[in-house]
């Protein structure tokens, strides 16, 4: 187990669950709020944030990143985001490079707020574009243009950020390789730090699901889909972007720590409605309704986090820990290392996962670089990921 | 226990088409007789197995005995014996008749007379019983008990004109089918000092008990300590005990004479040794001859059966043999596919029984199976003159080796209102039939008669009948015997190897139809795999049909967001579980589903 002397690292993740209208492929707990709720909730989470802060006040973590997302966080108000940032800072021991992410929607950023944004200590902003297309922007119900995408853009970098992430989308009904090379173009022109690129993932529950299932959505086909993918990775990768993770674009030293945290097992804390959190081998999510989350607070309040009801924290067996160190660990390039497996575990990983990597690398969906002691998915793998990564749950 | 005259017992069943109310019948009669009170009724006493109750049909027969007390002050035994109602169990049917002396014939006042009605009521009538029409469901709106009336007078010939109208289910006019009973079915007739000759009509396994023979006495008497021998079988016993059958329970008696129905439990391990239809007699005065129509009850439909998990096939193996314990006709021996592994290769009655079976084998025995395509067994003719016997294709010689092959046919009656004759007359052509005549039984029903090959009907072919006459058509059928057919072994190949477990024997004629709907049904069950899986059927090396079920090109995780591994686990979990229920084929996927789908092809 962890050594208690060693400072530990440790993610912090809120959660903003507002927006002014959902997409159509969205399937995030987020709902439109008015100021009073937004205020309010606010007042919450910056509570929830001074309760774990001493939940954990004994225990030596440090900070690595916070990530406000959502939702959008943008719709926060200033002195909202200034009472949460001091909040984390009066809570956690921030390490001095700690990432601090905010999620913005464009063309939804006040002006002005962005400067306060800066004086809380976020330094990194991550901006939903997914098209540079107008019209896959309306297909996807997205409330912007491409025109006040490039505004807020600019916006965030007069006001100094110097770490932006754009997310991407591609199988956007509609959408193909000519449009898609448009929507990488311009957005490589703009010189963002960090590029998200996901296929479109109809999720039961939404819109585009309910459209999908009655006939009235057209998608693109899977090979359309791939080769998209294809497209995107060699596009960005000749810009200088190289591929970290799976659907993660980033410049040498931009890739984001936060994410990356997720992947390589890292402790994290959700904080907010319906947040999930791993800790101390402990996976659980805060109540997703606003009753049982003020429940929630005032039980952390009182009583040990291990105890309360509504976090129900489970904890997680080492066959589980092994199949996300697998499983979370193979969406990133550099994938995993049998040593680091041998260490965490104190079993090797021939013994554990032998038949299924021979397996997967005999069909070439995992590659092995064995000098460098490491396991990735090939090209061929990450079309497939699901297919492989389930073939790591023992 | 008091003695019986033998006056004063009545020996019957009830028979009618399914789902003409016999079990509710039954029912109202044991609680009119009052030997249990209404809250001690199960909803229908008689039959009491599960499976039986969802199915809504008898598969055992179940027999009880009470006591009337008529209107004329006397007490009267009753021995209602219960007959299975699906042609399947014909040969049961017929040994239950033959332990009565007279019937319930129970006709839906609004459906009136069906094929199985008619080929009960002959089988009846074959066993020289008194049948008593009833007319039930008068409580039905669409009920017309006068037409149904005319229609078992003029369709049976009986006298219909004093039957009882009633509704079983309300319970309405059942006290006139008891009076009914002692006036108009005979009391037994015979002699309890002459030796023992009793017709075993049904035998269950019971763990602490043993076997326990369901008889009916016809001569002589049988007491404890008696030594009792089975005339076919050849099985000796000691009498344990005996006793009567009190409803859901047995009340043992001093002994069992002549005229009466009971029980006999003797240090029997094996329903084997008391097949129905044999005579129980005594070692020490046996009678001079068996009872008439004894025959020992063969399979007609074959099946493999192969535990979804290789690792319980010995569970398998003990659940078979329990459940043969109690059924004799049930057959089974181990055989090994290339595609399933081990498994037996099992001998059933019909389809419905091998449905039964499996339900049971799965349900009380938690046994997951994999099923093979119902067969027949084939009369294959080798050209060196030998005749070999086959139920499993895989065991088909070399066509090389064939001079020919006969398949059994049976002789099939289908009652159908002349509406949906056209229609039944197309679907029996198709499956290959040879018509042999129609009678139209009154102007608007018709009983067709054709000779069908039985492995054109064991797939799919009663649901085939349902839907065509919506619902209205019956069926009844016999095996006739053997006849020359051309038939051909149609082979499924996927990935261009072949599944043994999916290879079936059929005509040549339908091979290449039969070969197309399979490829189609495969295609849609075999989830896609990393690689192109092309699914082709072939009789010997020629390819008649083919299908591709294309390479999964993607399958991705959405944006891992937030952390919420527990839901990207799920995810993976779910593919797993997917993965689970299949079988590996080479490097092909194939879920255990795609086995069981082909063997119901729909009759589009």
């Amino acid at each position: 187990m962890m050594n208690r002397q060693e400072s530990r690292e440790l993610e912090l993740y809120l959660h903003i669950p507002f927006c002014v209208r959902k997409c159509l492929y969205c399937d995030f707990l987020s709902r439109p709020g008015n100021r009073e709720e937004i205020r309010e909730y606010a007042g919450l989470l910056a509570e929830e944030i001074r309760l774990w802060g001493q939940q954990l006040s004994r225990e030596d973590y440090r900070v690595v990143s916070v990530f406000i997302g959502g939702g959008t966080p943008s719709c926060l108000a200033g002195e909202e985001i200034l009472l949460l940032g001091q909040a984390w800072r009066e809570s956690f021991v921030l390490e001095s490079e700690a990432e601090i992410t905010i999620e913005a929607n464009p063309g939804m950023i006040d002006p002005g707020v962005e400067r306060v944004w800066r004086q809380a200590g976020i330094n990194r902003a991550s901006l939903g574009l997914q098209s540079a297309r107008n019209q896959e922007l309306k297909t996807l119900g997205r409330i912007h243009t491409w025109e006040e995408f490039v505004e807020s853009y600019q916006l965030l970098r007069r006001a100094g950020f110097d770490n932006i992430n754009i997310d991407l989308m591609s199988g956007i009904p509609g959408q193909d390789l000519e449009s898609l090379r448009e929507t990488l173009q311009r957005t490589v022109e703009l010189q963002p730090e960090h590029i998200s690129a996901y296929s479109l993932i109809l999720e039961e529950g939404t819109p585009f699901y309910q459209m999908e299932q009655e006939g009235k959505l057209e998608t693109v086909s899977e090979e359309m889909d791939r080769r998209m993918y294809q497209y995107t990775k060699e596009y960005l990768q000749q810009q200088g972007y190289h591929r970290y993770e799976i659907s993660n674009y980033a410049r040498d030293g931009r890739e984001c720590i936060h994410n990356c945290g997720y992947w390589q097992g890292r402790e994290y804390l959700g904080l907010g409605l319906g947040a999930s959190s791993f800790l101390q081998g402990y996976r659980f999510a805060n109540p997703s309704e606003q009753e049982g989350y003020r429940k929630q607070l005032q039980c952390i309040a009182r009583d040990d986090w291990k105890h309360s009801a509504f976090l129900s924290p489970e904890r997680q067996s080492r066959e589980a820990l092994m199949e996300e160190f697998c499983f979370l660990g193979l969406r990133m390039k550099e994938g995993i290392s049998r040593r680091e497996f041998n260490r965490r575990f104190g079993v090797r990983f021939t013994e554990v996962y032998g038949d299924v990597a021979d397996s997967l690398l005999e069909k070439k969906l995992l590659a092995e670089d064995a000098f460098h002691d490491r396991i990735y998915l090939t090209d061929r793998g990450i079309d497939v990921s699901n297919t492989v990564l389930a073939e790591f749950l023992l | 226990m008091e003695k019986i005259q033998e006056s004063h017992i009545r020996n019957f069943c009830i028979i009618a088409h399914i789902d003409h109310g016999k079990s509710t019948l039954a029912d109202r009669i044991i609680e009119k007789t009052g030997l249990l009170t209404s809250r001690e009724m199960q909803a229908q006493v008689l039959d009491n197995m599960e499976l039986e109750r969802e199915r809504g049909i008898t598969i055992k027969a179940q027999t009880v005995r009470i006591v009337y007390k008529a209107k004329n002050g006397e007490e009267y035994i009753f021995n209602l014996i219960d007959t299975p109602g699906h042609v399947d169990f014909n040969y049961e049917v017929s040994r239950s008749l033959a332990a009565c002396e007279g019937a319930i014939l129970i006709v839906d006042a609004a459906q009136g007379v069906e094929a199985q009605t008619l080929a009960n009521c002959y089988l009846a009538l074959d066993h020289n019983l008194e049948i008593m029409p009833v007319i039930n469901k008068i409580d039905l709106p669409s009920a017309d008990p006068q037409r149904v009336k005319a229609e078992i007078e003029d369709v049976i010939g009986l006298d219909a004109s004093d039957a009882p109208l009633i509704s079983a289910k309300m319970g309405t006019n059942i006290e006139d089918v008891l009076e009914q009973i002692v006036e108009k079915i005979p009391a037994p007739a015979g002699d309890e000092n002459a030796p023992l000759q009793a017709l075993i009509f049904d035998s269950i396994y019971d763990a602490y008990k043993g076997v326990i023979i369901f008889c009916r006495i016809f001569e002589g008497s049988v007491k404890k300590g008696d030594e009792i021998q089975m005339m076919a079988t050849g099985a000796k016993a000691e009498v344990v005990e005996t006793g009567v059958f009190g409803a859901g329970q047995f009340i043992p008696s001093q002994g069992l004479s002549a005229g009466m129905v009971g029980y006999i439990t003797a240090s029997l391990k094996n329903v084997k040794d008391t097949r129905v239809g044999d005579t129980v007699t005594l070692r020490s005065r046996p009678c001079k001859e068996a009872l008439p129509g004894y025959k020992q009850v063969q399979p007609m439909v074959y099946c493999g059966m192969y535990p979804a998990d290789g690792a319980k096939y010995q569970d398998l193996r003990d659940a078979l043999e329990k459940l043969q314990l109690n059924d004799a006709a049930l057959q089974f021996e181990a055989e090994t596919s290339i595609a399933l592994g081990f498994g037996f290769r099992c001998g059933f009655l019909g389809l419905l029984h091998l449905e039964i079976i499996q339900e049971r084998l799965e349900r009380e025995y938690n046994l997951d199976l994999v099923t093979t395509a119902p067969g027949v067994i084939y009369h294959v003719y080798k050209t060196n003159g030998e005749m070999v016997e086959v139920t499993n294709p895989s065991n088909l010689p070399d066509p090389s080796e064939i001079e020919h092959m006969e398949e059994p046919v049976v002789a099939a009656e289908i009652m159908v209102t002349t509406e949906f004759v056209g229609a039944i007359m197309t679907l029996c052509q198709e499956r290959r039939g040879s018509y042999q005549g129609m009678e139209y039984l009154e102007e608007t029903r018709a009983l067709l008669k054709y000779d069908l090959p039985l492995n054109e009907i064991i797939y799919d072919f009663f649901d085939a009948l349902k839907s065509r006459s919506r619902g209205y058509a019956s069926l009844d059928y016999e095996l006739k015997g053997y006849v020359p057919s051309e038939l051909v072994k149609l082979d499924i190949l996927i990935n261009r190897e072949e599944i043994d477990a999916l290879s079936f024997i059929l005509h040549k004629d339908t091979a290449y139809e039969r070969g197309r709907k399979m490829c189609e049904k495969l295609k849609g069950e075999i989830p896609r795999q990393l690689f192109e899986v092309p699914i082709q059927a072939a009789i010997g090396s020629k390819i008649i049909a083919r299908e591709t079920v294309k390479a999964l090109r993607k399958d991705v995780l959405a944006k891992c967001y937030g952390g919420d591994i527990t839901r990207k686990r799920k995810l993976l979990e779910k593919q797993k579980e997917g993965k689970k229920r299949m079988r590996q084929f080479g490097s092909v996927e194939i879920p255990q589903q795609a086995f069981m789908s082909v063997l119901k092809l729909d009759d589009e």
